[in-house]
């Protein structure tokens, strides 16, 4: 499995950011699978993921690993805030699936970057990031569902 | 010869179990506040004594609805309960709903309506549970394979 996401060499975020997004993608998929009606899930699922890699792209490099820890936890912070100001009425749910779909960053771009030495991995991070954040709220928001 | 990215990125054993326990913590609150929700859409867990003046199809979708309550209010809760409360949801509108946190039933007008857990909710705290075993495992396979280590002691 490792060869064969490698080798998609026109993909061009790499080694851990590369698994990083392909698992908060596929674990957004798959919530919107088994929820079919609830495409809000799989929005705060790719959404507390991707803030959680932005996190890391911008403090990795002073806070090394605990960007991706305090990250998970500041969107914690985040979805109780926005669940109870912007998005609301409030629904646990919504921030349970917000935080699980930030636990799934293993913040290994970061690292990445400091050991390569190479910036573009931590632009590239913040860039992916910034872009499913955008799309979830477009899935939540964008796109009119239901009765 | 070890390469040391950096001081950010040298990691101590004691370090990295206080990361896995914050994290296997945020992992608990994200499974309890998947319970809480089936909690909350069963009325297991709310402190309700209103009149009932609307009701709707809820934006989470046909397995939820909602019941706008006098004062504002609003609950979204499980389908099933709303075929438990009235055969036509439209006979809902007008009448007295009662239920305290922790109680099985709750009163319509006086009459009694079992309360249960929703089907909705365990799926949803099986689904959260998986994704924070998948973290976990995740986080500490990045963990090993991860080079630099402080190997100064």
């Amino acid at each position: 499995m490792d060869a064969l996401i490698t080798s998609v060499r026109r993909w061009t975020p790499v080694g851990s950011l590369r698994w990083d997004l392909i698992t908060i993608l596929a674990v957004a998929v798959a919530v919107q699978v088994v929820f079919p009606d609830r495409a809000d899930w799989a929005a705060h699922v790719t959404a507390g993921g991707a803030l959680v890699v932005v996190a890391d792209a911008a403090l990795g490099r002073c806070l090394g690993p605990w960007a991706v820890t305090l990250g998970a936890a500041s969107v914690l912070v985040l979805a109780v805030v926005a669940e109870l100001t912007l998005t609301g009425p409030f629904d646990p749910a919504d921030v349970a699936f917000t935080v699980a779909g930030a636990l799934l960053v293993t913040g290994g771009a970061s690292a990445d970057a400091a050991k390569t030495a190479r910036g573009d991995v931590g632009r590239l991070a913040m860039g992916w990031g910034m872009a499913l954040v955008a799309g979830a709220v477009y899935y939540r928001y964008g796109i009119r569902r239901g009765p | 010869m070890t390469e040391l990215a950096g001081p950010s990125t040298v990691r101590s054993p004691r370090k990295d179990r206080l990361r896995l326990g914050l994290h296997v913590f945020l992992g608990l609150i994200t499974i309890a506040l998947g319970l809480w929700a089936g909690l909350r859409w069963s009325l297991l867990a709310i402190d309700v004594n209103a009149r009932i003046t609307s009701t709707s199809w809820a934006e989470e979708g046909p397995d939820f609805k909602d019941l706008q309550l006098e004062g504002g209010r609003t609950l979204t809760i499980d389908d099933d309960l709303m075929g438990r409360l009235a055969a036509d949801r439209d006979d809902l509108p007008g009448r007295y709903l009662q239920t305290r946190a922790g109680s099985k039933v709750a009163r319509l007008d006086g009459r009694e309506v079992p309360l249960r857990w929703s089907s909705t909710a365990s799926r949803t705290i099986v689904v959260l549970a998986l994704i924070v075993v998948v973290s976990v495992a995740r986080r500490q396979r990045g963990r090993r394979t991860s080079a630099p280590r402080d190997v100064s002691g």
